[in-house]
């Protein structure tokens, strides 16, 4: 025997001769539920030998070298002082033949020696404590499990001890998978624990378990991870861990408490307490009836019934049926009932009772009112009563009729004047009963006028019917007279109303107008209302095939418009239309036309051999010219592969002004053509023929058809038109003033040069200039950089110091720029740029923050196709100073049309933060505004905002969105578009100018 | 055949054997489940592969004890998981849902994770459906956290919702505030409801272990319902280990019910063992009532261990009434291991229902040790309600440990006592033997003692054996009147 082995046998045989000597009758006590496996103290029982201590009993395995189970009572008096043992101790009261595990056989497992009987429930002497420290008393657990979620159930049942019960427990593992520690202890799957809580009483614990015994069950995975879930996660039925193990649990108690504990959970309904499988339901009686409540409910023995109205308790109301007769008004509530047996008890949902026939009854009277003259007045009444009231306002004794409130509860008057002067009373009223309320006086005092609203601004097309009207207050009755730059008008008769009418005005009515409103007891004067009358962009003509005729647009100067089909061979057709197999960005929907092309010549050259036509004649003394065109397409593989667009123009031959591919693949796509304007000459007509064609010369083909739809065309009717006008029709410069400082607060501005050819551009940022022009908080220092896409191009950090600074000086003077002063720390960069897009970046050279201008001028001559076609500026939106603008300049003598948009929302879309929320766009020209928007969808030419966004490559804005957006046809000339944030708010915004055909 | 035809035989072969293994209600043989036994094309596929991993799985499945099933099929799996794990999935995914299942599931997630996380939790996303499946993601996350928190807070997002998601919060929560307590709890703070609730239960669960009073703090403004209760006992725990006098203030704080109660228990126990008069000051500022009663009950467990003197003289100073006899109980059970003085220190006190409450508590503490003493004094007193119970409960014990001589003593008691004796005693007796206890029962001399005995024993035999008791009684040697009550009880 080595040293080892005897001082283990001491210590157990001390052990056991205090256990023996101090407790008699101990080891039953530890067993009082049963033997679950049928455990015996006899050699042989190998896997299921049975060990019973003063502190525990255990079912000990010799194949797995742990308990099969240990069981425990355990009450507050089983907790002391005596803290944890120091050692554990290796087994040798094991039957010869037993493997005896060594205190060191988990080493380097990875798993603790878990304990079953825990050494915290043993803890009154020291002996006691050493007990649970056998081998046979330990499992292998995983730490988590062992120090975590199993350690925390432990901790709960020796609180549930302490609160004055006797627990009685068996644990162990199971799930075993055939894993094993290098010792061959096994590695249980589960460590289960079933805890039976019986409160302190007299004798024996098992003596009082009944089936409402509460009990505990638990099966825990033995697991890493588990350490911080609450046991309560694990809860099962002891049942349920019969099931795993084999075993049979509480073999001591009557079978029919087994069976009952057996199916507990903890934290459920116990088995046989009350459930309400019907509830009851609301009534609605009528006063003086009777209603009746009823609940089902299921459950073991007698159940008892307790019903409440509004969580008080009705004492006589103790049946599963409620009857309440000779309703009063009191009665009205929510009704639920309690049933309860000896099990527990549950509660119904709280149903109502309405009482119907309640006649009107006035919770609040109306009150007296003493209000100003032309202000409102409202007299309110609060009333209850069923069924429906109604209500019936008398001035002085008569009912009130005209007035829309005065059948509601609360009476409205409006416009009170000294005429309203009177006592006032309510009739409530409904099939049980009316009531009338106290009279409430209304008391009008004199009152001298004030305006209440006035518009702000007005914009209205040239020859249509401008509107003002004034909303004021005061003593009847009010006088008006409306004032153009504080004149009286005279010549209108509307002047001296509340609304002024001024029908086909003209850009001559523009102005600044206000009212005098005038009675007995003074005059007021509203604020200045400025009135712009200016062009209203024309809509494009379209045809949506629906018919052959231009469905919309057609100016009424402008006649003809209905498209043919023809072919070379000199046959027309009418059109044909068919449904629309599918779609693309901006198509209509309903229908198109169709053309088949005819066997012959597909030669671009020889003009192909089928296509639409259609022409359109300008009234005497008018031309026209037409600016732009654009069509959806369709065609195959065996259709046309290009189209051709020609143009008659009065007696000349037909013109090809533009040609380009189709796509083949039977997918719709929108096709702009782009051409120089097509002049008219005065009442002469203008032809367009839209031919489709191969472009191969491939004669002989009999085509598939191919299809337009939504054809559009813009154009421009007018005296005294001239070609090279319509050339120098474009914008020749376009400008940004933003607020800046460094990244990522940086100031960027892109734009766009059309066409095929190079152009000379010079591209400003202006800070220190602004300064001397009165525009406070500007850059002291702008530094300009300039992008194609991610390559930077050219920087410039004060335009004197670059080489070309007298070229630069030059090119601002014949543009019309403003001079930069000699040696100023503005930027400038001018440079030849090929077609595409571009991005000048503006940002502070200092860092410190600033208001700064950036601008590109078209320094080219004017050239069709060839012009600088959009500009846009990303920056914070501010208030005052900081207001983003944007300038542009309409080039030539015509007007052109643009799309000018201001995304705040739209923004967020590509992960920019802080954006402006609601951005007000404002178009200037000079100091007047001449549009206003504050919402896109909101404007009548929201449709043409998504096709012309969707046409200039701009993105969508969303439907309903807060971004704002116009299309407008300007005059020659200088505007800005002004971005500020709705009531104050700032915030980064995007500014976007888009010439359009 | 190339490898690849080669191995989706064998797969689909795999299928097949474990289909056998299922549907076959005898006991397969091992060639049953070898690929060469299934039909058809299948004859082509080696044979000696995987047959005797299928023929151990066989067997396993056929044991009937759980224990010994669950380890023979757990081996049996292992080794084929071994050899080829794609096998090992596919026959997995035949067994039926239930306890091998899971065995077999776990097995194949638990080595899987460590060498492919993403497959691993793809399968579990398929596979381990039932709460107790989705134990799984307590391993996964537990060593997903403790090798890279943030990846494993990536790898969250392929874990679905429930207790899969719960388990995987939680396990990381746990294991990250160990390593970084400030960045898990940030973390925790951020993570959706759902989520945030028992991440940060788990997370606090640690930081109580060195912080209890910042757990307490959070949690009340961060968890709500059992999550919080749960948590603001376990601080309160921790916290009256490290600093009783810290946790006397904190209890008025927390939510009045359980968990008060609990707490104040807590705190009314460590004060005590250090300073009882201090516990009892603490115990003078909660509101009467079972907290305080139970609180107190605390204080005298803890105190009598040190001075049990001091502890007897306080209750017996107490002003009468409940709350006195309530103490008194106690004190008395805890007395017990010294019944002399215990004895004597009861019977001294003055109030008589304290007294009573003593004495019953004793002789049922008294006989856990010495059973016999205890009965023989208790059938001395006054004849009485507390003496009925001194003497049925320390016999309730007396029969636990010595059933035959609780038996020979109830025989001896006088008749006044002895109905109400062998009443208590003959369910435990019929419990184990009732033919035994039926026959003891008939040995009794007084006529009311022993039927009443008979119909108590025949009582607990009907509820645990009914047919046999009935059959036992039909040929029973007893009154036609007596069996008329025993069979129909409700009558009487």
């Amino acid at each position: 025997m080595t040293s080892t082995r005897r001082l283990v046998w001491c210590v157990l045989a001390v052990l056991q001769l205090a256990a023996a000597a101090r407790a008699t009758i101990g080891t039953t006590l530890q067993s009082q539920l049963g033997n679950p496996s049928g455990a015996t103290s006899v050699a042989t029982a190998t896997t299921n030998y049975l060990i019973a201590r003063p502190q525990y009993a255990l079912s000990y395995n010799n194949t797995t070298r742990e308990p099969n189970w240990v069981s425990w009572n355990l009450t507050t008096a089983d907790i002391g002082t005596s803290g944890r043992s120091a050692n554990f101790f290796q087994d040798t009261t094991l039957p010869a033949g037993f493997y005896q595990v060594l205190t060191t056989d988990y080493s380097g497992s990875g798993y603790d020696r878990g304990h079953m009987c825990p050494s915290g429930d043993r803890t009154i002497t020291d002996l006691d404590n050493e007990a649970t420290f056998f081998m046979t008393n330990m499992i292998a657990q995983a730490p988590d499990n062992n120090q975590g979620v199993w350690a925390n159930f432990e901790s709960e049942c020796r609180s549930i001890a302490a609160a004055g019960n006797e627990v009685l427990i068996i644990s162990g593992p199971s799930g075993y998978a055939g894993a094993t520690i290098a010792s061959g202890v096994a590695i249980a799957g589960y460590t289960w624990k079933i805890a039976v809580v019986v409160p302190l009483g007299t004798g024996s614990a098992v003596s009082r378990i009944t089936s409402a015994t509460r009990v505990i069950a638990i099966k825990i995975p033995n697991i890493a991870g588990v350490r911080s879930t609450p046991w309560q996660n694990y809860i099962t039925t002891a049942g349920q861990i019969e099931t795993d193990t084999g075993y049979t649990f509480f073999t001591d108690l009557p079978a029919s408490v087994a069976t009952a504990l057996r199916a507990k959970i903890e934290g459920a309904a116990p088995v046989g307490s009350p459930s309400i499988t019907t509830q009851p339901a609301a009534q609605t009686a009528a006063l003086g009836g009777s209603a009746t409540f009823s609940v089902t409910a299921t459950g073991d023995a007698t159940l008892t019934y307790q019903w409440s109205r509004d969580d008080v308790v009705l004492p006589s109301a103790q049946s599963a049926t409620l009857i309440l007769s000779s309703l009063t008004a009191a009665e009205t509530g929510n009704y639920s009932v309690v049933v309860k047996n000896s099990l527990g008890s549950a509660t119904s949902v709280a149903v109502s009772l309405t009482i119907t026939g309640l006649s009107p009854a006035i919770v609040t009277s109306p009150s007296a009112r003493t209000v100003p003259a032309g202000s409102s007045a409202t007299f309110a009444v609060v009333a209850a009563g069923s069924p429906t009231l109604t209500y019936q306002w008398r001035k002085a004794g008569v009912a009130l009729t005209g007035n829309t409130t005065a059948t509601t509860a609360a009476l409205t008057l409006p416009n009170a004047q000294a005429a309203d002067i009177a006592n006032y009373d309510v009739v409530i009223a409904n099939s049980v009963g009316s009531i009338t309320s106290a009279v409430a006086a209304l008391k009008v005092t004199p009152a001298a006028p004030s305006v209440t609203s006035v518009p702000a601004t007005q914009i209205s097309a040239p020859g249509a019917t401008a509107t003002m009207t004034v909303v004021a207050s005061g003593s009847a009755p009010l006088t008006y007279q409306w004032r153009k730059a504080g004149v009286p008008l005279t010549d209108n008769s509307s002047a001296t109303t509340a609304t002024l009418s001024i029908s086909g005005a003209t850009t001559a009515d523009s102005g600044s107008y206000d009212v005098v409103i005038t009675n007995s007891l003074g005059s007021t004067t509203s604020a200045a209302i400025k009135l712009n009358i200016t062009v209203i962009p024309p809509d494009p003509v379209l045809w949506d095939f629906t018919t052959a005729t231009a469905t919309s647009g057609l100016p009424a100067d402008v006649s003809g418009g209905t498209i043919v089909q023809r072919n070379n061979f000199g046959t027309t057709q009418t059109l044909t239309t068919v449904s629309v197999s599918s779609g693309y960005t901006g198509v209509s929907g309903t229908s198109n036309a169709g053309a088949a092309a005819r066997v012959g010549s597909l030669n671009l050259a020889e003009g192909g051999s089928a296509f639409f036509e259609f022409t359109l004649t300008p009234a005497a003394a008018r031309q026209l010219c037409i600016t732009g065109l654009s069509f959806g397409a369709r065609s195959t593989a065996t259709g046309p592969q290009a189209y051709a667009l020609f143009v008659v123009n009065g007696a000349a031959e037909p013109a090809l002004i533009a040609t380009g591919p189709l796509a083949n693949n039977s997918v719709w796509s929108r096709i702009t053509p782009t051409f120089l304007p097509v002049l008219s000459d005065t009442a002469t007509s203008v032809t367009f023929r839209l031919y489709g064609c191969n472009g191969s010369g491939n004669a002989g083909v009999n085509t598939a058809n191919w299809r337009i739809d939504d054809l559009a065309v813009q154009l421009i009717t007018g005296a005294g038109l001239t070609a090279g006008a319509t050339k120098e029709r474009r914008l020749t410069n376009l400008s940004s003033r933003v607020r800046t400082a460094n990244l990522p607060d940086v100031a960027i501005a892109g734009f766009t040069i059309a066409g095929t050819a190079s152009k000379l551009v010079l591209i400003r940022a202006a800070g220190p200039t602004l300064g001397a022009l009165g525009v406070s908080g500007s850059l002291s220092a702008p530094k300009l950089e300039l992008f194609r896409g991610a390559g930077s191009i050219e920087t410039n950090t004060g335009w004197t110091t670059a080489a070309n600074s007298a070229a630069i000086a030059a090119a601002a003077s014949s543009s019309g720029a403003f001079a930069f002063a000699a040696g100023s720390n503005d930027s400038a960069i001018l440079t030849t740029l090929t077609p595409g897009g571009y991005t000048a970046q503006i940002s502070s050279g200092t860092g410190s923050a600033g208001v700064g201008l950036i601008e590109v001028y078209d320094l080219s001559s004017a050239t069709a196709g060839q012009n600088l076609v959009n500009l846009s500026t990303r920056a914070l939106a501010g208030t005052g100073s900081e207001t983003l603008i944007s300038g542009l300049i309409i080039g030539g003598t015509l007007p052109k049309r643009v799309l000018i948009r201001a995304a705040g929302p739209a923004l967020a879309a590509f992960n920019l933060t802080g954006v402006l929320a609601r951005p007000q766009l404002t178009l200037f020209s000079g100091n007047t505004p001449v549009f206003v928007n504050t919402g896109w969808s909101t404007s009548a030419d929201a449709a043409a905002i998504t096709s012309a966004s969707a046409q200039a490559g701009a993105f969508a804005f969303a439907a309903g969105s807060a971004d704002a957006a116009m299309i407008v046809t300007l005059a020659p000339g200088a505007y800005t578009a002004q971005v500020t944030g709705v009531a104050g708010a700032t915030g980064l915004a995007l500014v976007e100018v888009y010439e359009l055909p | 055949m190339n490898r690849r035809g080669i191995f989706a035989l064998l797969m689909a072969a795999a299928l097949l054997a474990v289909a056998v293994l299922i549907l076959r209600p005898f006991a397969p043989s091992a060639a049953s489940l070898r690929p060469d036994s299934a039909p058809g094309s299948m004859a082509v596929v080696n044979p000696a592969d995987l047959s005797a991993e299928y023929a151990s799985l066989a067997a396993a499945i056929q044991l009937a004890d759980p224990r010994i099933r669950a380890r023979t099929l757990g081996q049996a799996f292992q080794a084929l998981l071994e050899r080829d794990f794609e096998a090992a999935l596919l026959t997995m995914r035949a067994l039926p849902r239930g306890a091998d299942y899971d065995t077999a599931l776990f097995l194949l997630l638990d080595g899987l994770h460590r060498r492919d996380p993403e497959r691993a939790l793809a399968l579990a996303r398929d596979l381990a459906t039932t709460r107790e499946q989705a134990a799984i993601y307590n391993v996964f996350f537990d060593t997903f956290a403790h090798a890279n928190p943030a990846m494993a807070v990536s790898r969250l997002a392929f874990v679905p919702p429930g207790p899969a998601r719960e388990n995987a919060v939680r396990a990381l929560a746990g294991v990250w505030l160990r390593l970084d307590a400030p960045v898990a709890l940030a973390w925790v703070r951020q993570l959706p409801p759902v989520e945030r609730a028992p991440a940060l239960e788990s997370a606090l669960h640690e930081l109580a272990r060195t912080d209890p009073l910042q757990v307490i703090e959070l949690a009340q403004t961060s968890l709500m319902g059992p999550a919080l209760e749960r948590t603001l006992f376990l601080a309160v725990q921790k916290l009256t280990v490290t600093d009783p006098a810290a946790a006397v203030g904190i209890v008025p704080l927390l939510p009045a019910g359980d968990t008060q109660t609990r707490a104040a228990l807590e705190v009314a126990r460590a004060l005590a063992a250090k300073n009882p008069a201090a516990a009892l000051d603490f115990i003078a500022q909660l509101p009467s009532g079972s907290a305080s009663a139970l609180a107190l009950n605390s204080v005298l467990t803890s105190w009598v261990a040190t001075a049990p003197a001091a502890a007897a003289q306080y209750v017996a100073a107490l002003p009468s009434g409940p709350r006195q006899d309530a103490a008194a109980a106690h004190l008395a059970g805890l007395l017990a291991r010294e019944p002399a003085n215990a004895l004597a220190w009861a019977q001294s006190l003055p109030s008589v229902n304290a007294r009573a409450a003593a004495q019953v508590s004793l002789a049922s503490a008294w006989a856990q040790i010495d059973p016999a003493a205890a009965t023989l004094w208790a059938s001395t007193q006054i004849v009485g309600p507390a003496a009925t119970s001194a003497l049925t409960g320390a016999l309730s014990y007396w029969v636990l440990s010595d059933a035959t001589a609780a038996c020979d003593f109830v025989t001896t008691l006088p008749a006044s006592t002895q109905s109400v004796a062998a009443v208590s005693i003959a369910p435990q007796l019929a419990q184990r033997d009732p033919a035994a206890a039926l026959a003891w029962a008939q040995t009794l001399a007084d006529l009311a003692a022993r039927e009443a005995a008979i119909a108590a024993a025949y009582t607990r035999w009907v509820d645990n054996a009914p047919s046999v008791a009935r059959t036992w009684l039909d040929s029973a040697n007893l009154s036609g009147e007596l069996k008329n009550r025993l069979r129909f009880p409700a009558a009487r």
